[in-house]
């Protein structure tokens, strides 16, 4: 009987030690993301000998599973690919650690401002940003050999090239995420700041005097413009584009590679160009970043991985194997003699980061529907379309 | 082990039916005094094992929990031998309280309170911020938005916050000999180093690593650093020596505490909990003042969904079924594969294909409409919301029609032959043929696949979800219930889709009011079509 208790306690304590040990990181990523993490995971661990274990996760479950099992002590202790629009919900539940002591001055002087602004919240960084993403303008050159200098010019070369079964200019207008550009452009917002340069959840732009020009803006591509037909939806612009039947859209970095795939080739990225008074286009951007798990049993490891991914010297070999645009200043001034990622750095200086505190999680449902409603018919009432969705959104 | 005493009948080892009624209760009481004594020897063992294996991992605990259950069960077998047979349907007991009744008891409890991801229990890190001032039970907080209370159900009185001081150290050490830093003065006294970062200029950030041993200025690190550090850039991070305390009430930067800090703490900053609680019948009431806007609405929408699927499925169903039944009918194989095949395509793919065929402009559907002249203008298949109810139940026919087909097929081939051929006799044509003979005959076999089918549909939350995903969106509804949302839709909107997701009281609280309209729909379904009523044979 002794015998055996001495065998179980030992294979408890094997089991034990295994533990705690290494590191466990979540990813979302897929294909040359991911064949990046996997190169930079390899030499993390040759140079500090800590062995990594990648999971990975998929996008959409990440974040209700990492809220639920961070606590749990049941996550990795890193997720990698957080979005910065979801940092204000895991930090305010507790499973974001705080990282701004990771973050020197001049890691912070090197990053990009938008960057560095998404993920704080009070003053305080939770996540080391990697890389930066946001839709731009991207044109099929073949069919437009001229870039548009002003947004009109876009119209009245968009509108030449439809007719039939080809389109000059279309984009998933019904999603807020990308017409969120042309509310902003005209003068509306989601969520103000404050004196110390907080999101306030209570003042709320999206139905302001801005918002509904842009929204009326919106509603001219489809009714008055014709430009984009009713029923379209995202798969349909992507395909449209693929298939060399659309000329320009306005869709993010990530599509890029689908659109090369399918054969369109020369492509040209560049900012939606201004409107005739010179103000620019600005629409949504958002970040990629690493969360540190609180609960992490490994921290210290934890930490260093996390600030191995961020530097710049990993964000230019990103850069180069997948085209993301890199979040620091000096990794991208590297790999701006690519036109595309150039394109969408230029694109995105103006952009602004999505709020990322908890309350916008309860914008995007309303303002869809809004949209939706906006560009159902010519005569659809804009301005109370904008208003019920602002009334839906700060009633909850 | 005492062998079995093969001299007694063997009907003495088997329950004893006449005291049925006094053994269930005595048998249960013991089994459940056997799961639970196991259980807790589980926990005991574990709690002794991490006493001697700090690193013991949790699930150590099942192991004794199990070898404890195992002998526990065959002491009681040796005691009570009546017992024997229950042990067959112990697993089934242990599966139906962990898997069924615990998840149900748990969706009870959680409609009651506000829990949601957000308000999850745990130390909410935003809203950490510095203390400027320290006055008895009074504190003054820097940053007022990022602590508030709005999203809790009280506001911060009663909430539970962490004090702690500051963590972070930074210093400058003067050597470093392998895991070895010696620093140039000493730790502050009174705290704890806990690890230290080196900033390694070669690649431009702070190596940081646990301190395993501090003497004074000496610290012994638990691994060196991969690249030479920058000693003049040393940060120790020290131990965040914290207090709990709650809070009473918050007046914007004024907050106040139960009791006042120990003389000693001096706090930097403080952060509160994401305390969650019960808010009675609060998320029940939420679903009433929006009966209205969606709950009503869409139950309507979801009965009809349901009964018409279910109509419409069988009235196609059986129609091919009896035309397939004709043994006439040539090819009749070929057919039949046909029509099985949408039941064989998983319908995650062939919904989105669906969805690109309803397409307005550039779908399948509304192209070969105009092409037959059906119609000059496209119809809004999932734009508008009397279309896409059309689409969803079209679809939900191709879907669902070769099930019923199926089942009718295998209730006509018991149709015995000769009952046609005496109504043919009797002069019957097809069209009477088929409601003397058929229609009766089918009827005992297609009721409970028609209820199945109601209910089925009734929670078809696939169909809704893949093709029209509840939308559109309408005027009368809101963001959570719209033109094709069902209920369970609905309720996977608001637990997972609004309030940043994870919504879990009220989510919880909508399917108990799924679950109470569920109950009633069937108890009224079976009370119409006397499907519980034992019927005789015919």
């Amino acid at each position: 009987m002794k015998k055996y208790l001495i065998v179980l306690v030992t294979l408890f304590a094997g089991l034990g030690l295994a533990f705690g040990q290494g590191l466990t990181v979540w990813t979302t990523w897929r294909d040359l993301t991911l064949e990046w993490f996997q190169n930079e995971t390899a030499a993390f661990t040759e140079a500090f000998g800590v062995p990594v274990e990648i999971v990975r996760v998929d996008f959409a479950q990440a974040q209700p599973d990492w809220l639920l099992s961070a606590p749990a002590g049941e996550a990795g202790d890193l997720l990698v690919g957080v979005p910065h629009d979801r940092i204000g919900e895991l930090a305010a539940a507790g499973v974001a650690a705080n990282m701004t002591s990771f973050a020197t001055a001049d890691f912070l002087k090197d990053l990009s401002e938008q960057a560095r602004v998404g993920f704080t919240i009070g003053g305080k960084l939770f996540a080391l940003p990697m890389y930066v993403e946001g839709p731009a303008l991207i044109v099929n050159a073949d069919l437009v050999p001229e870039a548009p200098a002003t947004y009109e010019e876009l119209l009245a070369v968009a509108q030449e090239l439809t007719s039939g079964d080809s389109f000059g200019f279309m984009y998933d207008s019904a999603n807020f995420y990308f017409s969120y550009n042309w509310l902003h452009t005209f003068g509306g917002f989601v969520f103000g700041r404050d004196a110390q340069g907080d999101l306030d959840p209570a003042e709320l732009g999206l139905a302001n005097e801005g918002a509904i020009r842009g929204g009326e803006a919106i509603k001219a591509l489809r009714h008055e413009l014709g430009l984009i037909p009713a029923g379209t939806d995202y798969p349909t612009v992507t395909g449209l584009f693929s298939e060399g039947a659309l000329a320009m859209t306005y869709n993010g970095p990530w599509e890029i590679e689908n659109f090369r795939n399918a054969g369109i080739t020369n492509l040209k990225v560049m900012p939606i160009p201004p409107l005739a008074d010179g103000t620019p286009f600005s629409g949504f951007m958002g970040v990629q970043g690493v969360v540190l798990n609180p609960f992490s049993k490994n921290r210290a490891d934890a930490a260093n991985f996390t600030k191995w991914l961020a530097r710049p010297a990993a964000q230019v070999s990103l850069a180069q194997l997948s085209g993301r645009i890199p979040a620091s200043g000096s990794a991208l001034a590297q790999v701006n003699d690519d036109p595309v990622i150039a394109g969408f750095g230029q694109a995105l200086l103006n952009a602004e980061p999505m709020p990322n505190i908890p309350e916008m999680g309860s914008v995007w449902g309303p303002m869809g529907t809004a949209l939706t409603v906006i560009l159902e018919s010519a005569d659809s009432d804009v301005a109370g379309s904008l208003t019920q969705a602002a009334s839906e959104i700060l009633g909850n | 082990m005492k062998a079995i005493d093969l001299s007694r009948d063997a009907k003495e080892f088997l329950p004893r039916a006449k005291s049925t009624g006094v053994s269930l209760w005595r048998s249960l009481l013991l089994l459940f005094a056997a799961l639970a004594s196991a259980s807790l020897m589980g926990a005991v063992g574990f709690l002794v094992l991490r006493l001697v294996v700090p690193t013991a991992p949790v699930y150590t605990s099942l192991v004794f929990a199990l070898v404890s259950l195992v002998l526990i069960l065959r002491w009681i077998a040796r005691a009570f031998d009546w017992i024997m047979p229950w042990y067959y349907v112990l697993p089934a007991i242990v599966f139906l309280f962990t898997f069924t009744f615990f998840p149900v008891i748990m969706t009870f409890v959680l409609a009651f309170t506000d829990y949601a991801g957000t308000r999850n229990g745990e130390l909410n890190i935003k809203s950490e911020t510095r203390v400027l001032e320290v006055d008895g039970v009074v504190l003054t907080i820097e940053n007022v938005r990022n602590f508030d209370c709005a999203d809790l159900r009280n506001g911060c009185s009663g909430v539970r916050t962490l004090l702690y001081a500051s963590g972070n150290h930074p210093t400058t050490a003067t050597h470093l000999d392998g895991t070895t830093l010696t620093l140039e003065e000493p730790a502050p006294a009174g705290r704890s180093v806990l690890g230290v970062e080196l900033y390694l200029p070669d690649l431009g950030f702070g190596f940081e690593t646990d301190v395993v041993a501090a003497d004074g200025a000496t610290l012994m690190l638990e691994r060196a650093p991969p690249f030479p550090p920058d000693l003049e850039r040393t940060t120790l991070r020290l131990d965040r020596d914290a207090v709990t305390r709650t809070m009473l009430r918050d007046e914007g930067a004024e907050i106040t505490l139960n009791s006042p800090l120990p003389d000693s703490f001096e706090v930097e900053a403080i952060a509160r909990y994401n305390d969650f609680g019960w808010v009675g019948t609060g998320n029940f009431r939420t679903i009433l003042r929006q009966a209205t806007s969606a709950l009503i609405p869409i139950f309507t929408w979801n009965v009809l969904f349901a009964v018409t699927t279910v109509i419409v499925n069988t009235v196609a169903g059986v129609f091919l079924a009896v035309l397939l039944n004709n043994p006439d009918l040539r090819f009749k194989a070929l057919y039949r594969t046909l029509l099985i095949v949408p039941w064989a395509l998983p319908n995650i793919i062939t919904l989105q294909v669906w969805r690109g065929f309803l397409n307005q402009n550039f779908g399948a559907v509304n192209r070969l409409l105009m092409l037959f002249d059906v119609t000059d203008t496209p119809i809004n298949w999932l734009g508008e919301m009397w279309p896409a109810r059309a689409a969803v139940l079209l679809v939900n026919l191709w879907l669902g029609l070769p099930f019923m087909m199926t089942a009718t097929l295998g209730a006509l081939s018991a149709i015995p032959r000769e009952l046609y051929e005496a109504a043919k006799i009797d002069g019957a044509n097809a069209w009477q043929s088929f409601w003397g003979v058929t229609a009766p005959l089918l009827r005992t076999a297609l009721i409970p696949i028609t209820l199945t089918g109601f209910a089925f549909n009734f929670n078809n939350f696939n169909v809704i979800f893949l093709l029209t995903d509840g939308g559109p969106p309408v005027s009368w509804g809101t963001s959570t219930a719209r033109g094709t949302d069902i209920l369970i839709s609905w309720a996977y909107n608001e637990a997972f889709r609004s309030q940043g997701g994870l919504a879990y009281g009220l989510g919880s609280a909508i399917s108990i009011v799924i679950f109470v309209i569920t109950v009633a729909v069937s108890l009224v379904n079976f009370r119409v079509t006397g499907a519980l009523r034992e019927e005789p044979n015919t």
